[in-house]
Order: C-alpha cells, then structure tokens, then sequence
C-alpha cells in the first residue's frame, strides 16, 4: 500500500512552473541587457520575487481545495502583472490605447481564470508537465543567451577586471583639484539654436566671464555615450574597423570607462579619485575611486533594472511616481556633494561626475521645481514629444552649475582646473540609423565644451575635441608631451562598414 | 516538433549585432514573442502527451 502511495506520488507532477514564472521578467530583461546590468544586480530581486511566490503559494492554498490549480493562478498572474507594460507599449505604438481599457482585459482575464482554477475537478498533472517544460524553456532561452554573449565576448560588466586605488607617496599639495563634469546630453549652441530657437547666451557669457574657454562650435568624437567617454577617458579614438564588436556592442567600450587611463594616471600622480553616482551602470561606481559621492541611492530600488521590470509591469500607470523622488534626490544630492567635496580631502581630488542632465527624464523645471515625466527610463528617444522638458530641465542644470562653479572656484585654496562636457548633443529620432541626414547628424554631434584652467590664458587648440581634453591637462599638470590626436568625428552604424567619418559633413556649422 | 520550436525561438532570440545605445532596452517585442514560442511549445507538448488518445479517438471514428 506504502509502495503504491510513493509510486502515485512520484507520477505526479511537481508545481514547478509558478518560480519558473516569476523569475523569467527579470531573467528576460537581464538576458536582453546582461552587458548593462550587473550580475549581483539580480540577486535581491530574484530573493524578493521567489520569496512573494512562495508566500502566495502556501496562502492560496489555504484558500484553494485543489492545491494543484494554486500554481496555475500564480503563473498566470505573474506573467500578465509583468508582461502588461510590454503589451501595452506595443500595441500604444499604432493607436491610442487607455490604460484602464487594457487594465480591465487583463483583470478580467485573469478572474476567469481564477474561476476556472478554482473549480475545476480536473487533475491537472499533464498540465502541470506542459507548464512546467514551458517554464524551463524560457528560462533557458535567457540563460543560453546570457551564455552565448559572454562566449562572444559581450561579457557583463561585473566580470570585467578593473583597476584598483593605487596608494601612492607622492606629495603634489601645489596641486589644483580637477573636475570632469560630464552633463549627458547637452547640446551645444548650434543644436539649441537650430532645434529649439533658444539662445544659451546667459549661461555661456558666465562661462566666460568665469574665464572659461568655450570651445566655438564644439563637437564630440562620437555620437553615443559609450564610445564617447570610452574615448575621453582613454585619450585615444576606438578602432572600429578593425574591431567592429567594439563599436556596435557595449561590453569593451564599458571595459574601457572602468579601467580608464585618466583615472589610472590621476592616480598613480597622487590624487584621490572621487565619483559620482550617476545611475548609469558604466560610470555609476568605480574601483579606483576613493569616494562615490550619493553612492547611497545605488540602492536597488533606484536601479535601471528595477526601474525597468516595475514600469513593464501593472504598475506601468503609476512607476513614475513610486520613482520620480528618488532619481530628483539623487541628482540634488550629487550637485551638493560636489561642491563640498574639496574640503573632504588634503590631498589634491580628481572627480569624475557623469550627470544623466539634461538627459531624460525630465523631472526637473527650470527653476528646480518638480516636474513627472511620462517615463523614467534613461534609453527613452522622446526628445520630439518634450522639447520644453529638456530645455526646462538644461536651464535648471545651467542654474546649478554655475552655482557649482562659484563655489568651487571662490573656495578652492589652489585655483581647480574645470572641465563641463556634453558627452553628445541631442537625442533626437533618426529616421535611418544607417544614413543618418546631415541635419540629424549635425544636431547629434554639437555639445557644450567648455574649460577652466587658470595657468593657461588659451587652449593650444581652439577646436579641441574631448579625445584631447585630458591630453591638454595631463601635459600641463604633469609636464608631458603627449600629441594631439586629430579632432575627428565618427557615427557608428549596426551594419558594415560599421562606423563612417563624419568629420567633413559636421564641418561649417552655422545657424540658420 | 519540440526541436523545430525550440530552433525557432532561438532564432527568435536574435543574437545578432543590433544599434547599441548602452542604455537598458526592454525588448517588448521579442518578450511577446517569447512568450507566443511558449504557447506554442505548450502546444506541442501537450500533442506529445495526448497524442495515443488522440490517435485511438480518430482510428474508432475511422473505424465507426
């Protein structure tokens, strides 16, 4: 009798596919961007997620005669709470879709099959095969692509090596502080003027009444953020020619920012390093640096993933507000950390501080009032839809830097040597990767390039680009002689030749 | 049928270089996509596990 009982028991099917099921959105987002998000990053929302499915197995079946429909309505739930934002989105891309009208399909959707579930006489042990095969399959869809990036070399960037602070006994007490501030996105004069007809003049004539060269017509090396401090940090252009994985994925050119020659060499020349928290995963903490000013909101709530996965899912209406306070926080806590930060140290500081500003989104007025942007993820390319968003949220930046800037300035014992970059200039749709118009590429290659260093009355170059920015500071800081590589320009392309020059078309901007 | 499901959803997968920003990308398409290969594969095996029932339901109406 024993014997028979263990024999049914092992027949049945164990209900596997309701952990399988909730684990798979966050698998599935870290699968599709397992370059950009830290491996450990999916370690307290896989405890919190499998955590709340075991409790709201066991309750449920206290409720539910049939144990077996339990698993069924958790699956279920999961993947129509965690799919709704995709759906949504997609179906919203070709005509106007209320949430409330999606909302209630998949309420009422998922109330019928709670009924059913409920009950049902049915044993349902096939079923619970089927669903738990189909569970291991999407699960190890991700798991194989995971794999197969890291194979191709896309490793994740927590298995990068990065370099670590060098302690060194140098003493440079007559030193200045340096300050890279890199402001995401901030288009140059040509862009402003030409896409929004709105002059920066007030904040460029403090600039220079401050002693800043602002480089006329200024331009990047590269069109996208990656490549773009992958280049500044190393001082070097990228060889995308003969390495086409390296421009058109992330992993080297992240591999490049966290390892970076400027940071190494501030190092080795007996500064302290000091980051700031940007929430961008590449520059959002550093091994080399002392410090990571507001490293305290890396916290995984405020993190790209959770962000992502909670604005996917049924909280799709409301995520922008459980968020919006804390990515506002973070950035205030960064421009005030900033300026004390040169009374924190005896030693020179070099600080590196990537501000996703005036970068979506736009949670900023321009007066620093709080404002909810429609959505909260940084790849958003909704530029044409919030003009007044991004110039709103550039004066605010504009108003705090140069509340920075006094600052630092008037109360640095040794005059500091500032650097205020744009990484790229708007961010605007491009109707052809491809074969971008060289209207597009013009708008997406004029940035804010500005310097302050007290020792030198003029840059050696009047149309420096940021590959030569810190060849321009380490020969002045450290008596090299390093060369000035040519200010050229390249746009990457997904398909061959990969990456084009566009050195000649950015050439001549003048405003209409 | 399984493998050839199987085999498709790979493909689905896409491995192949695509426009990189360096910010997060939520995929939609390929999640509905997925979650459309699941259906199907659940399809498949429920054909698999049903299969001799299904063969002996045709072969009596055949036969009647």
């Amino acid at each position: 009798m024993e014997n028979t009982d263990m024999q049914m028991k092992l027949k049945q099917a164990f209900t596997l596919h309701p952990f399988l099921f909730s684990i798979f959105p966050i698998l599935f987002i870290f699968a599709m961007n397992s370059q950009e998000i830290k491996f450990n990053e999916l370690i307290l929302p896989f405890s919190i997620i499998l955590s709340l499915t075991f409790v709201i197995v066991l309750a449920l079946g206290i409720v539910f005669k049939n144990k077996k429909a339990v698993g069924f309505i958790v699956s279920i739930g999961f993947l129509l709470f965690f799919s709704y934002g995709h759906i949504h989105d997609l179906v919203s891309n070709n005509f106007e879709l209320r949430h409330f009208v999606l909302e209630s399909v998949f309420v009422v959707f998922f109330v019928i099959t709670v009924f059913y579930f409920a009950k049902t006489k049915r044993k349902l042990n096939n079923s619970i095969k089927i669903a738990n095969t189909i569970g291991i399959v999407l699960i190890a869809i991700s798991a194989m692509n995971i794999i197969s990036d890291n194979i191709q070399g896309n490793y994740s960037i927590d298995f990068l090596g990065t370099s670590e602070n060098i302690i060194t006994t140098t003493i440079i007490s007559d030193k200045p502080d340096v300050y890279y501030i890199i402001l995401d996105a901030y288009a140059g004069d040509y862009a402003l003027k030409n896409y929004f007809g709105y002059e920066n003049n007030e904040f460029l004539s403090f600039l220079k009444e401050n002693n800043f060269h602002v480089v006329p017509d200024a331009k990047p090396n590269y069109g996208t953020t990656f490549l773009s401090l992958a280049s500044s940090l190393n001082i070097q252009h990228h060889n995308c020619l003969e390495d086409a994985n390296f421009c058109v994925g992330t992993s080297k050119a992240f591999e490049m920012i966290q390892n970076n020659k400027v940071m190494k060499k501030f190092n080795e020349e007996g500064y302290t390093i000091v980051n700031s928290y940007s929430g961008w995963t590449p520059t959002r903490d550093f091994d080399i640096a002392y410090s990571n000013l507001c490293g305290r909101y890396s916290a995984t709530i405020n993190s790209e993933l959770t962000i992502t996965i909670i604005g996917k899912s049924m909280l799709n209406p409301i995520y922008v507000k459980l968020f919006e306070d804390v990515k506002r926080d973070q950035v205030l806590c960064v421009f005030s950390e900033l300026e004390e930060v040169h009374h924190s140290y005896d030693k020179p500081i070099f600080v590196f501080s990537h501000m996703v500003l005036p970068h979506h989104p736009y949670v900023f007025g321009a007066n620093g009032e709080d404002v909810s942007p429609e959505t909260l993820e940084i790849g958003w390319q909704g530029l044409e839809n919030d003009k007044e968003g991004y110039l709103n949220q550039l004066k605010f930046t504009n108003k705090k830097i140069q509340h920075f800037i006094t600052k630092v300035i008037d109360e640095s014992e040794i005059p500091p040597i500032i650097i205020i970059q744009g990484d790229h200039g708007l961010k605007s749709e491009m109707k052809d990767i491809q074969n971008p118009t060289d209207q597009e590429l013009k708008e997406r290659f004029s940035i804010l390039n500005a310097y302050y260093i007290p020792t030198k009355n003029e840059l050696l170059d009047q149309n420096i680009t940021p590959v030569n920015s810190f060849r321009i500071i380490i020969n002045e800081l450290f008596n090299e002689q390093l060369e000035m590589l040519p200010n050229t320009n390249y746009w990457t392309v997904p398909d061959p030749p990969y990456i084009k020059e566009v050195t000649h078309i950015l050439q001549g901007n003048k405003t209409n | 049928m399984i493998d050839i499901q199987f085999t498709s959803v790979l493909f689905l997968q896409g491995n192949l270089i695509s426009t990189v920003s360096g910010y997060l990308d939520p995929s939609s398409g390929m999640l509905v996509l997925q979650m459309i290969a699941g259906v199907l594969i659940g399809f498949g095996i429920a054909i698999k596990i049903y299969w001799h029932k299904l063969k002996e339901k045709f072969t009596r109406a055949g036969k009647n």
